[in-house]
């Protein structure tokens, strides 16, 4: 995802690009999966603006979400800092807080893929790939960390959803949450197993995501 | 961020048919709390929404070249069934919480989301990128780049050409008659699908957790297949030699043909299929 393009997401989705840059960008989006995330975030962010009216937020969550999740963000903070200001945006808390989810989504891809690797190779066959350590002690505590600071999101926020929507959320987070402690379960079995650490990885991943969206949901209904 | 919004105040007053003018720039972002809206595509750069009741509320505004159209205030969670005519170039993102969309013929970009609700896109050209939490989602016969997600519904897509994804949490993700050099389908409790051509450089990832995985193979193809499960089967109507095994029986890969297209299979607990078109 380059600067070049993430700096004109916020004008196109203010619709002030010029036609040659909007043409150029959607060239851009249809390969570019990070750069459709962000504007799927901005999206969502001024599509809950626009519903929230001036409303005053029910309850503060931005400095202690801050607050926690800045020691694992380390890394990225300057980035995040850097694309803050060329969003131009002011953001509302409920908005902030979709800001920061999504920090903590980068932060767990950041230390899946970032982190310790090794190059395991199985006598059997004579795989050398890569393989990636989501048994990391790093990438378990950022994930039960983004886990537990949208858990709080969720929490806090579930009387704005209807039943209906809290009860499909719910069932798919038990869902998500037996395949995961299955996959746990296998990697322990078999630690060496590149497959059963992918797959591990993408259920966590799919959780963080369905909890990214339910916390989206209630941002926009705040 | 919308210091240039305008109020167009095209509200129409006890009217179900409100009809304004767009241009090349241009696209609709377009909210609905509950009911259903029907998009079709016309020859007129012009938008015309009609709605089944005399509804006063819907309220059009525009910052720069963004058109929102969506009811306001107390209004807001009024349910009404909508139908709306675009022209074809017009891109178009929709929000709805309990709404079914249904959009057809778009040759633009179409994105969307819904809570509880189904979203169907039929015909067109363009990125097409759709989401819902409680319902099904499905595309047909789009050309482009077509990304549907569900979370609790089953997500399907036919006579696509063009890169895809597809995932969803509890539910089926049904992908047929597909021409893609990009797919990647999954789910976590349910099954996964997949018929369509093999691109000889093409890359094609079936996944779920708890759920079987069928690959309707052509009967001339050049791939590299990578199975992997932890604990269930692996089928195959084809002849077939490992060429590499993982650390246990159930991780292992083989060739068709040349090889030169991949194909990952990957089932945690379930069967996985590699099936001839044509058997089925």
């Amino acid at each position: 995802m380059a600067d070049l393009w993430t700096s004109k997401l916020s004008e196109y989705v203010d619709g002030t690009l010029s036609a040659a840059d909007r043409q150029a960008l959607e060239g851009h989006l249809v390969d570019c999966g990070d750069c459709r995330v962000v504007l799927d975030d901005l999206q969502r962010i001024v599509s809950g603006a626009s519903a929230l009216g001036d409303q005053a937020p029910t309850a503060d969550l931005w400095p202690g979400i801050e607050g926690r999740i800045r020691p694992s963000v380390t890394d990225i903070r300057d980035l995040g800092a850097e694309r803050r200001r060329r969003w131009r945006v002011s953001l509302t808390l409920p908005q902030l807080a979709a800001a920061g989810i999504a920090l903590m989504l980068v932060s767990f891809a950041l230390a899946s893929q970032l982190g310790p690797r090794s190059t395991t190779t199985t006598a059997s066959s004579g795989d050398t790939a890569p393989v990636l350590h989501v048994g990391t002690a790093r990438s378990q505590a950022v994930f039960a960390q983004a886990v537990a600071e949208l858990q709080e999101i969720l929490e806090s926020g579930r009387g704005r959803l209807d039943s209906t929507t809290i009860r499909a959320l719910e069932t798919n987070l038990a869902i998500i949450d037996r395949a995961i402690s299955e996959a746990q379960q296998a990697v322990s079995a078999d630690s060496a197993n590149g497959y059963l650490r992918d797959h591990l990885e993408q259920t966590q991943r799919r959780k963080l995501d369905v909890m990214r969206r339910a916390a989206d949901l209630i941002a926009v209904a705040s | 961020m919308f210091i240039a919004t305008a109020l167009l105040a095209l509200a129409a007053a006890g009217q179900a048919d409100t009809t304004f003018a767009v241009s090349t720039n241009d696209r609709l972002s377009l909210e609905h709390h509950a009911g259903s809206v029907e998009i079709r595509v016309w020859d007129r750069d012009e938008v015309q929404i009609m709605s089944d009741d005399d509804d006063p509320t819907i309220q059009v505004d525009r910052a720069g070249s963004a058109v929102r159209v969506g009811r306001r205030g107390r209004h807001a969670t009024h349910g009404a069934d909508y139908q709306i005519r675009v022209p074809a170039w017009l891109p178009i993102t929709f929000n709805g919480v309990n709404t079914d969309f249904t959009v057809r013929g778009m040759a633009a970009s179409v994105r969307g989301n819904t809570v509880n609700g189904d979203i169907w896109i039929i015909g067109g050209s363009g990125l097409v990128s759709i989401r819902a939490i409680n319902g099904d989602a499905t595309v047909e016969r789009v050309t482009g780049r077509v990304d549907v997600e569900s979370v609790d519904g089953d997500v399907a897509a036919m006579d696509i050409v063009g890169l895809l994804k597809a995932s969803t949490v509890d539910g089926d993700v049904t992908l047929e008659r597909i021409t893609s050099e990009s797919v990647d389908g999954s789910t976590v409790d349910g099954d996964v699908f997949f018929s369509g051509k093999v691109h000889q450089d093409g890359r094609y990832k079936l996944a779920t957790h708890d759920g079987d995985v069928t690959f309707l193979v052509p009967e001339e193809v050049d791939a590299t297949v990578k199975v992997s499960t932890f604990s269930g089967d692996f089928e195959s109507d084809f002849p077939f030699t490992i060429t590499k095994l993982g650390g246990n029986s159930r991780r292992f890969t083989f060739a068709l043909g040349s090889g030169s297209a991949e194909i990952i299979l990957e089932a945690f607990d379930g069967t996985i299929a590699l099936r001839r078109a044509g058997d089925n």
